[in-house]
Formats: structure tokens, C-alpha cells, sequence
């Protein structure tokens, strides 16, 4: 039975942009504008966009990581905006990081990093239990158990972020938040870290929320997509209409450059800054479909069929 | 073109000598685009600057081989010559534009610097070619842009001034190395139909060095797969990728995430 896990409602981020001798704040970079998003227990949902979009933003705003400024989050229909989550939602929902170089504490050996999650929550009554635990880690994670005793630099990036992931699993968690967790790796190592996510994925039935730039790394995962253009969500849908039949024109931008379509689309513009968005609809600099009316008003996100959103005028 | 024979690159540690290029053998033909494909470690990036001995030696040691250009063996040329062939004859793009160009230099002097060096043109003729350049690689506004601080321009356009920088001296060869790594996939698609253009209008030789096999795909006539300092299989481009003969590269292909029910999905 699948239930609702985590629900974002119209969640927007926006940061100081500060300049000057003074360090004045002149403006307000809006990261994140009013994303709605909904996971389901036991589903893999993808978040695909370029870099500067505010996938990573959103990663941090559902793990509290930031707070937002406009908007809720919910986890099991609990709102937790701002400051309140719990300490089992903290446990129930973990990130991983893109670069498990930087995510992992250089002078702790692996043993101790694995350790100390389970001790923080509380999960283990003993330190037998302790060490079966981190056993049982490791070899889910298929690393042999005499990494315990290695510091990360002892490691190759794969078997780093093994253990990143691993650390993330060590609490027991529902939801895990990738973000790009292959896109410091070579194919053939990522193509094996994606390999043990599927696995542990199926065999622990948790949910998953895959950011990433890669179309291929979301598409080869995903069982639902949802596409960013400039902090706001330009479509959803199920993957295999996503990829057959893209409705927003930015979501074929993407799949024509990827080389997983052919569609011939002239496209030699560039992600405006988002400090001064374009009004309206962010994407009509570089569409071919703009029109007037795409200046003026913003275009919703809107259900055009079952379980596909689109956030275009003249879509589908 | 180019004729790479036998080299063999060391690289020495206190401890130990690791063999990063290990008796490679390749060439590049008038006009062509070779891709050279491996993972990180492969010795692509060592191969590529070895060919200009651009390497610091030590601890980089070659141990043996020729590098033929022009009818000249680089390896055995003077210091002297190698300045007038890097940047001149052969150019290079890097990876990460934003730490190849100049922090504190405009746009424009760094262009009018290299038509300077390796061009007759000074002065007002190398700022007009310099603009001519920019608008040859797609940059607008060209003429504001040449009095831009690397910092104000975005990634996309630091490559395409990359790109105009290195075809400043009329090369006959231009090695890309991890061209659109910094990219987004996007941007990679434009610098990508960029590259095509400037090879077809000058009939540039082209060596792209790359981990990604689409990137690949799109620019190289040939294909050389690179692992552990040596090169497995080299073909062309569509054949070693339809039917590759070596285990590393079925491997290499195989790795590539597919889209579930997406033709082309490699």
C-alpha cells in the first residue's frame, strides 16, 4: 500500500543577493518559486534540470537543511515548515550528497561514521548491537567489513559513496533525497552505485527523489519526472510519457540535446539569471512557442490529462 | 596530420614510476575528428598535452615514441619552435573555461594577445579581427563583449571565447579536452554544432578527448577508446560503438544508463 510521505505546496526560496562595500542586500535571488510536488511511499520520483535551477535548493528546503521563506512541507501530513520537524522526520528523511568527498568527515574512519548516526537516534541499546549494525551496513552496501577501520581518503569515490549511502541507511529512513549521487563518478562505477539504489530501493521499499542534470541517470531510475526551468516545476509526468511525448517545450529542449530525440529544435539561448527572471513564463526567452501573452502572465502548472502537469499556454 | 608513434609516458613519484601512456599509437588524418573516450586515469588528458610536450617534465618522463606534425617530430623540437606551434598550429580548448582564461584581463586583450603572438595582425587590425572572431563563434554584441571581465560571462559564452581563442591562429589542428564537461547539456548542443561548424569552414583536424560517449558520438568521424594508458580499439566512430570488439569497451557501453523503452536509450 503506497501512502502519502512528502507534500510540498507552493514552496519558494528566496535568498538575500547582497552587494557593495556595505555588503547592502540589493535584491532577492528567488531559488525556489512555488513548487508543488508529491511523493508516494516506495516511488521513485526525479527532479531534472540545469545547473541553477534550485534542484539542490529544494533538496536542502525538504530536509531543513534551509528554511523556506513562502510555502509548506509535509511529511505524513504533518507540516513541519520552519523549524519544527521532529526528530523522527529528521530521521526518516536523509540526503545524500553529490560529493561524497565533502560529505564525509576526512578524520573519522568509516566504522565511526556509520556509528554515529545509530547512536545519535538512538537505534542501537548496546555497543554489540552497535557493531552488528554497522556490519550490516556495510555489507548491504557491498563493501567488505575491514573498511571499517579505513579513513575516506583510503577509498575510491565509489566506494565513498557507498558509504555515504550507507550512512543515510543507517537510520532506518523512508525517503532518501539524491542528489546528482553519480555525477562525480565515472559511467561504469555510477552505473554500479545506481545498480545497488535499485536493489536497496526494492528490497527496503523506500522512496526515492533523484536530482540530477542527467536525463539518462533519471530516466534509467525514475518511475515519475518532474522538470525545472528556473525554480519552478514546467511539467510531471509518469516517465515513459515524458520521454515519448514531452508536452512543455523546455522538456524537449532537454531531450533533444541529450540525443534522446531528433527533432531539430534551434535553441542558442541560455539560462537567464535569476536575479532578474524573465516575467511571466520564465522559459519564453528561448521558446519557439512564445507569444505576447507568455510576458505577461505566468502559466500555471496545470493536470492536462492523468498524472501529466504542464505549465504552458499553448501545451498540450 | 598528427602521428603518434610508440609513446610511452611515465610519471615518477618518490616511491614508484606509474605508466600513464603506454606505447600509444595513433593518427589523425586532414580534416578529421578523432575521439579519444576513457574513464578518469585512462591517460587521455596526458596523451593529449604530451603532443606539444606541454607536460611538466619531470615528473612526467617520455620514454620513448615520436610525435609527427608537419613532417617535424615534436619530441625532438627546441623549445623555441614548440612556443610557435602551441597556440599557433595546434590549439588547445580545456575543460574548465573558467580558470583558462585571465581573471584580470578583458576579453579583448587576451584575443588581441594571442592574434599578436601568432598573427601579423597588431593594434586596430588585431581589435577588429579580435571582433570578428567573437561573432564567429556566436558571441552578441561582440564589441561590448571584448571589454568584459571573464567574471561577468556565463559558462557557455567563457567556452565559445575559448573556442574563439584557440581558432585565433588559424590552426590546422585543435585539441578539445573535455569541451562541454563543465556544460550544461543545453549549452553542451550549442558549443557541439559550434565545434561542427568551425571544422567544416576550415577544415580543421580536431581531437576531442572526452568521458562522454555522446558527446562523442556526435563530433568524432573515429574513435579511439583509451583504458589504463593504452588504446583497446580504434575504429570508426559508428562501428566501434555498434559493434565493439574490446571487453572495455562493451563494458564501457554497457555502463551508460538506458531509458526503459527509448530507442537510441545508450
Amino acid at each position: 500500500m503506497s501512502e502519502l510521505l512528502l507534500e510540498l505546496r507552493g514552496v519558494t526560496k528566496q535568498f538575500p543577493y547582497r552587494s557593495g562595500p556595505l555588503r547592502r542586500v540589493v535584491g532577492q535571488i528567488a531559488a525556489v518559486r512555488g513548487v508543488d510536488l508529491a511523493i508516494q511511499s516506495g516511488e521513485i520520483v526525479g527532479l531534472v534540470g540545469e545547473s541553477g535551477c534550485g534542484k539542490s535548493t529544494l533538496a536542502k528546503l525538504i530536509t531543513q537543511l534551509e528554511p523556506v521563506s513562502a510555502g509548506r512541507i509535509a511529511y505524513r501530513g504533518q507540516s513541519f515548515t520552519n523549524g519544527h520537524a521532529s526528530l523522527a522526520m529528521h530521521r526518516e528523511i536523509q540526503l545524500v550528497f553529490q560529493d561524497p568527498t565533502s560529505s564525509l568527515n576526512p578524520l573519522q574512519r568509516v566504522g565511526a561514521t556509520l556509528r554515529e548516526p545509530l547512536r545519535l537516534h538512538r537505534l542501537v541499546s548496546s555497543a554489540g548491537a552497535c557493531d552488528e549494525a554497522v556490519e550490516r551496513l556495510l555489507a548491504m552496501v557491498g563493501l567488505p567489513q575491514s573498511y571499517q577501520r579505513r579513513f575516506p581518503r583510503e577509498l575510491s569515490g565509489g566506494e565513498r559513496q557507498r558509504v555515504a549511502i550507507a550512512r543515510a541507511l543507517a537510520v532506518e529512513p523512508k525517503l532518501l533525497i539524491l542528489d546528482e549521487p553519480v555525477a562525480s563518478l565515472d559511467v561504469s562505477i555510477g552505473a554500479q552505485v545506481l545498480e545497488l539504489l535499485r536493489r536497496l530501493q526494492q528490497e527496503r521499499q523506500l522512496a526515492y527523489l533523484l536530482i540530477s542534470h542527467d536525463l539518462r541517470v533519471i530516466g534509467s531510475m525514475c518511475q515519475r519526472i518532474a522538470v525545472m526551468y528556473l525554480g519552478r516545476i514546467v511539467e510531471e509526468a509518469p516517465a515513459a510519457h515524458l520521454f515519448r511525448q514531452p508536452a512543455h517545450p523546455y522538456t524537449e529542449l532537454l531531450l533533444e540535446s541529450a540525443g534522446l530525440r531528433h527533432a531539430g529544435i534551434e535553441d542558442q539561448g541560455e539560462l537567464p539569471s535569476p536575479l532578474h527572471p524573465p516575467s511571466g513564463c520564465a522559459f519564453r526567452t528561448r521558446c519557439p512557442l512564445a507569444q505576447p501573452r507568455c510576458t505577461e502572465e505566468n502559466p500555471l502548472l496545470l493536470e492536462k490529462a492523468s498524472g501529466r502537469f504542464v505549465a504552458c499556454h499553448f501545451r498540450p | 596530420m598528427l602521428d603518434i608513434q610508440h609513446l610511452t609516458i611515465e610519471f615518477a613519484t618518490r616511491t614508484e614510476r606509474v605508466c600513464a601512456v603506454n606505447d600509444v599509437s595513433l593518427s589523425i588524418g586532414a580534416g578529421e575528428m578523432l575521439g579519444l573516450v576513457g574513464e578518469s586515469g585512462s591517460g587521455k588528458t596526458t596523451l593529449g598535452l604530451a603532443v606539444t610536450r606541454l607536460l611538466p617534465e619531470p615528473p612526467a618522463i617520455i620514454r620513448q615514441g615520436a610525435v609527427h606534425f608537419q613532417g617535424r617530430d615534436l619530441l625532438q623540437q627546441p623549445l623555441r619552435t614548440l612556443h610557435r606551434v602551441r597556440g599557433g598550429d595546434i590549439a588547445y580548448v580545456f575543460q574548465e573555461p573558467a580558470t583558462s582564461l585571465n581573471p584580470v584581463l578583458t576579453v579583448g586583450r587576451q584575443l588581441v594577445e594571442m592574434l599578436e603572438l601568432h598573427t601579423a595582425q597588431r593594434g586596430r587590425a588585431a581589435q577588429q579581427a579580435a571582433m570578428g572572431l567573437l561573432q564567429r563563434v556566436g558571441i552578441p554584441a561582440a564589441e561590448a563583449r571584448l571589454r568584459s571581465y571573464p567574471h561577468e560571462l556565463s559558462g557557455g559564452t567563457k567556452q565559445r571565447i575559448m573556442i574563439a581563442m584557440a581558432i585565433a591562429s588559424q590552426p590546422r589542428l585543435l585539441i578539445a579536452d573535455e569541451p562541454t564537461t563543465a556544460l550544461d547539456v543545453t549549452l553542451e548542443r550549442q558549443i557541439v554544432a559550434l565545434l561542427k561548424q568551425l571544422q567544416r569552414d576550415f577544415s580543421l583536424s580536431m581531437l576531442v578527448i572526452s568521458h562522454n560517449i555522446h558527446l562523442i558520438r556526435q563530433l568524432a568521424d573515429r574513435l579511439a577508446v583509451m583504458w589504463q594508458g593504452q588504446i583497446v580499439e580504434v575504429g570508426p566512430a559508428q562501428r566501434v560503438l555498434q559493434q565493439p570488439q574490446h571487453d572495455y569497451t562493451k563494458h564501457l557501453l554497457a555502463a551508460q544508463p538506458r531509458v526503459a523503452g527509448l530507442a537510441g536509450g545508450a
